[in-house]
């Protein structure tokens, strides 16, 4: 299972950093993405693409997290040589990360 | 807000920060003191949803399994009914297409948000955590909460600088061993540029553009499109990435077509930050 299949997310950027909203599509799956997404596992996941530190906020009323990441986009957008130079589509890059011990509620 | 004042018909500003664009008007209706920060709050969360077109009705977020979006080729822009205590509805023209709901408006929340506790405008130092949505009618958002500091002692400024200029190139393969023979012209390019050029990219892109059909969809990828770019402070230098990749119609793997080249001057941009009392805004009227 891959986050795709339970959240939505969208890019961000400033500068040389790349901000990474994730969501769930049921907000109670809120408290299995704060325990299971951590800072740890999206640095390993996004590692041949995020150079800087990331941080994780959480917010609660919107049942929502959002990762900070910086050095992400090869000098920002102004001057990057990547195809994607303001990094829009590295919300998918986040959501093809692969998740464990998710259980279906019916 | 002189300029709001004047009942001018049309207002230009030079380069604000886009929820001002919004906050300034709701100033101007509410009466609201610029240095209450939790109205200035409120008010710049609202701008700040409203900002880049579409984003929050649904465009920058259609995806066609997950989260399908109706009529987007007649997207509806979003307008907010905005009260005097701050809350807001967020909305769009009935009949448009498009749709307004708590995950668009989460999404754009959080759009370029680089510290939720501290969302910095010239007006304000924002607070989103303290946002509170809620879907309160078919395509209508209900906004309220946001709390607010006092607004920063500077000002950002966005500096231009000449930054060399970009080359690019690329050429396309289709068919059997697509992948193969763009990855081998991949590695002819690399020899011959990496030495030159401190940050060149080996990209490879594509679906169907090739052939203007397809025959085999057993072949994956069925085509395949090379694209190498660099950096280099001359157009001249720059100008080799494209001619490289060119060469290779002669010089490099079978069946290579399409092949372009492009050179872009680099306007690179910095941030900095000035003292705010530095800054002394102008306005100017004209009449026609």
């Amino acid at each position: 299972m891959k986050l795709y299949d339970i959240a939505h997310s969208r890019a961000g950027d400033k500068g040389n950093t790349s901000t990474l909203s994730l969501i769930p599509f049921k907000e109670e799956d809120y408290a299995f993405l704060c325990h299971q997404i951590t800072v740890e596992r999206v640095t390993e996941h996004l590692k041949n693409i995020v150079s800087g530190s990331i941080t994780r906020y959480e917010l609660l009323n919107i049942s929502s997290l959002l990762f900070v990441c910086e050095q992400a986009l090869l000098t920002g957008v102004t001057t990057s040589p990547a195809v994607d130079t303001h990094g829009k589509a590295l919300s998918y890059a986040l959501l093809e990360m692969e998740v464990d011990g998710y259980l279906k509620k019916f | 807000m002189d300029a709001l004042k004047s009942n001018a018909d049309i207002i230009i500003t030079g380069r604000v920060a886009d929820p001002s664009l919004f906050l300034a008007p709701m100033i101007h209706e509410f009466g609201w003191p610029v240095d209450d920060y939790d109205l200035m709050a409120k008010g710049t969360v609202v701008g700040h949803l409203l900002e880049c077109a579409g984003q929050v009705t649904g465009g920058y977020f259609a995806d066609p399994v997950k989260k399908p979006v109706p009529d987007l080729d007649t997207l509806g822009h979003p307008f907010a009914d905005i009260f005097v205590d701050g809350s807001a509805i967020i909305s769009k023209v009935e009949g448009t297409g498009g749709e307004v709901n708590l995950a668009t408006a989460k999404e754009q929340l959080l759009y370029e948000v680089v510290n939720p506790y501290s969302y910095l405008t010239p007006d304000v130092s924002a607070d989103f955590t303290t946002v509170h949505l809620e879907q309160v009618g078919e395509n209508q958002v209900k906004v309220w909460g946001g709390t607010g500091k006092e607004k920063p002692p500077t000002l950002k400024v966005s500096v231009g600088y000449q930054a060399g200029f970009l080359g690019e190139g690329e050429i396309s393969y289709a068919g059997c061993n697509a992948l193969a023979r763009a990855r081998l012209a991949g590695e002819i390019i690399e020899k011959r540029c990496k030495g030159d050029f401190s940050d060149l990219r080996i990209d490879y892109v594509g679906v169907s553009s090739i052939h203007r059909t397809d025959f085999d969809h057993t072949i994956e990828p069925y085509e395949v499109r090379l694209r190498v770019a660099a950096n280099a402070p001359t157009a001249a230098k720059a100008a080799l990435i494209g001619e490289e990749v060119e060469a290779l119609y002669t010089n490099g793997p079978a069946g290579g077509g399409g092949a372009r080249k492009y050179v872009t001057e680099g306007i690179g941009i910095v941030s900095v930050l000035v003292d705010r009392q530095n800054i002394i805004p102008k306005v100017a009227f004209f009449e026609s």
